[in-house]
């Protein structure tokens, strides 16, 4: 089955289909939830209600874009409202653990993808939320200051602690590794 | 540049990141994607039936009350120009007593339903007026009451004169005043006319026709079906009777006290348990005491929703799987097999519950209103409230913090609640705004205090309430408009 026949049957409520899409996506969607969550228990209720999201709203998709951006943009939206509900505090780090440059290419190439979740997970809500949604699903500052209700500006700011915070616990990792 | 490829490479690295798809994630999306979103508060049958039934005796109400009105309107309809009438004569009375001051009163015998009736002011008033011609005035009286009952007599209507019943009435000053030469017949005549319409004020014992007194005791003479009744002396009376629906959403403060020393339950109560939703709708009647003060009963439902989770840390869980199996050696031969396999899980365990505390209310209350009816008034209200009955749905913590179910049945366990909380103190400010005559819009901020807690006599822990809230809702006046006021 192709993606379009795919939906086509999700909408016609078969659950073959709907099963199938649920396969298809939902190992990349996870990630999403994952990162966005505290837990993984908080990370499978909220891909729960983004499929059944999706399901749902399933007729309203235009096949003008993405299918998976389309569904990823639900994950995304569902995962904030998690978070909002938790409301968002906008913590600062400690200076020590933001100063320093930037971190050369081969500090991190090594680094897995379990890793680099694991640091983001690291990160305080609110860094994290902003990180997530500037570097990974590609939102401008202006787009995530009207998603957050916040300013741009706080947007840029817990952007940049929060690489270098990413950056400095790479680099103890590797000093430790060295070690 | 760095900051670029730092951000590239974890775009690149969890963009497409696939964590495996979690199959039991997809029986829990199957059992919930058929269900039907959640509406605004009528999700539950219960809600419907209830709102149904106060809807239905709402009605009811109003469709028996209104048929009491139209019933009363009718006779009053009848009523009604006399009463005009009586005003307007009233109003003229004072006036014309003080111009009589020179004239002689000319009490009049008039007929009315085969009564002849005088006015007892025209009597008292000029006698008041005219001492010194009092005995005059008394000789004239005598003289033109004669005079009438000879030609009534004359007029071969012998029945009617000795049937006379004597009454005072205030048309014989009228008529006296405007001319006291005019001839007592044509003063009867138009004393007569206007008696038709007049209304008795009171009786007063006349020695005039002895026989006529005689006949008039009380009960001896039947009474007119539509006799009007007596204006009171305040003026016309307020007879409002209003409907009035409503619904508020609540916001309650919740306290919570132990009698010993478990003031660490109480912390993890209060963590672990969160205020949601709350709201209450009603159906009340209004009736007016006097002018300005009411009183208002009727039925409140009151719903407070509530969220209990408890997160266990470390917590596990063994799974037992049966399998069994089928083998089919030869025909005739069948084994089956059964594989037993236990497997432990081991995480945090998230369990929350939904907690919902009904209450359903009788409020008695009383309002005292000002400000303009026809654009803006305000009304202060208090009184008690009367809970009929309480039911919950839910799960609260022992001491030992395991969620237990809420009971109302009797015991001391935390869980043990009361199925009727007893009274409550309600206290509120209306302000109405006039829609048009018969609908007023309102919004009542009120407080509402139980004097019980929810949980039992006796046990340890106490669970109050307090309620507040913004009604919002339709007042209905069941009284038409012209006959709001009632003599």
């Amino acid at each position: 089955l192709n993606e379009q026949q795919l939906i086509q049957g999700c909408i016609r409520n078969d659950e073959q289909c709907q099963r199938l899409l649920f396969e298809r996506f939902a190992g990349k969607m996870l990630t999403v939830c994952l990162r966005y969550s505290v837990d993984n228990m908080e990370a499978e209720d909220i891909l729960q209600e983004s499929f059944v999201k999706v399901y749902r709203n399933l007729s309203q998709f235009k096949f003008e874009g993405s299918f998976e951006g389309w569904v990823r943009r639900i994950v995304v939206n569902t995962a904030l409202k998690h978070c909002q509900k938790k409301k968002i505090r906008f913590d600062e780090i400690k200076p020590e653990t933001t100063q320093g440059g930037s971190i050369e290419p081969s500090a991190y190439t090594h680094l897995g993808e379990n890793d680099l979740m694991q640091l983001i997970n690291q990160l305080p809500e609110g860094y994290k939320i902003v990180f997530n949604l500037h570097i990974i699903e590609g939102y401008s500052h202006e787009e995530i200051a009207e998603m957050l209700h916040i300013k741009d500006s706080t947007s840029r700011s817990q952007l940049v602690k929060a690489r270098r915070y990413l950056q400095n616990e790479i680099l103890k990792l590797q000093k430790t590794v060295a070690v | 540049m760095t900051d670029k490829l730092f951000d590239d490479f974890v775009k690149s690295k969890l963009e497409q990141h696939d964590s495996g798809a979690p199959m039991h994630v997809w029986e829990r999306i199957k059992a919930d994607k058929d269900r039907k979103p959640k509406g605004f508060f009528l999700w539950r049958k219960t809600y419907s039936l209830l709102l149904a039934g106060l809807f239905i005796s709402g009605s009811v109400l109003y469709f028996s009350l209104s048929q009491k009105n139209t019933s009363v309107s009718a006779n009053e309809a009848n009523v009604s120009p006399i009463k005009n009438e009586t005003n307007q004569q009233q109003t003229k009375k004072q006036p014309t007593i003080s111009e009589t001051n020179t004239t002689a009163s000319v009490p009049t015998i008039t007929e009315t339903n085969n009564e002849a009736t005088i006015s007892p002011t025209s009597v008292s008033a000029t006698s008041n007026l005219h001492q010194s011609d009092k005995k005059n005035d008394a000789g004239n009286l005598k003289q033109k009451i004669k005079k009438h009952s000879a030609s009534i007599s004359q007029s071969g209507n012998t029945s009617l004169a000795s049937n006379i019943k004597v009454k005072y009435h205030p048309v014989a000053i009228l008529s006296s005043s405007s001319s006291s030469s005019a001839s007592s017949s044509s003063l009867s005549n138009k004393a007569v006319d206007d008696i038709k319409n007049e209304q008795t004020i009171s009786f007063v014992p006349f020695t005039l026709n002895r026989k006529a007194l005689d006949a008039f005791k009380i009960g001896a003479v039947a009474m007119p079906q539509n006799k009007p009744s007596c204006p009171t002396i305040n003026g016309p009376r307020r007879r409002d009777l209003y409907l009035e629906t409503y619904f508020s959403p609540d916001y309650n403060v919740r306290s919570l006290s132990t009698s010993g020393t478990l003031n660490s339950y109480v912390v993890e109560r209060n963590a672990t348990e969160n205020y949601r939703t709350s709201f209450s709708a009603g159906i009340r009647v209004v009736k007016n005491l006097g002018e300005k003060t009411l009183l208002k009963g009727g039925i409140n439902y009151t719903q407070i929703n509530e969220r209990l989770r408890i997160i266990t840390e470390n917590s596990k869980q063994l799974t037992q799987i049966i399998t069994i199996r089928t083998v089919v050696r030869s025909p005739g031969d069948t084994l089956f097999v059964r594989d037993t396999m236990f497997y432990e899980q081991s995480g945090t365990r998230y369990r929350t519950t939904y907690n919902r505390f009904r209450f359903i209310d009788v409020p008695l209350i009383f309002s005292y209103e000002f400000g303009n009816p026809e654009l803006m008034h305000f009304a202060v209200n208090a009184g008690p409230v009367f809970n009929i009955v309480s039911f919950y749905s839910g799960e609260v913590m022992d001491t030992t913090y395991r969620p237990l179910p809420i009971s109302t049945k009797s015991g001391s366990n935390a869980n043990n609640w009361r199925s009727n909380i007893g009274m409550g103190v309600f206290a509120s400010v209306s302000i109405y705004k006039k829609l048009n005559e018969r609908i007023h819009l309102f919004g009542e901020p009120y407080v509402r205090y139980n004097l019980n807690p929810v949980t039992q006599q006796g046990n340890f822990v106490k669970q109050r309430y307090m309620v507040t809230g913004m009604q919002l809702g339709i007042r209905y006046n069941l009284i038409p408009p012209g006959q709001r006021y009632k003599r």
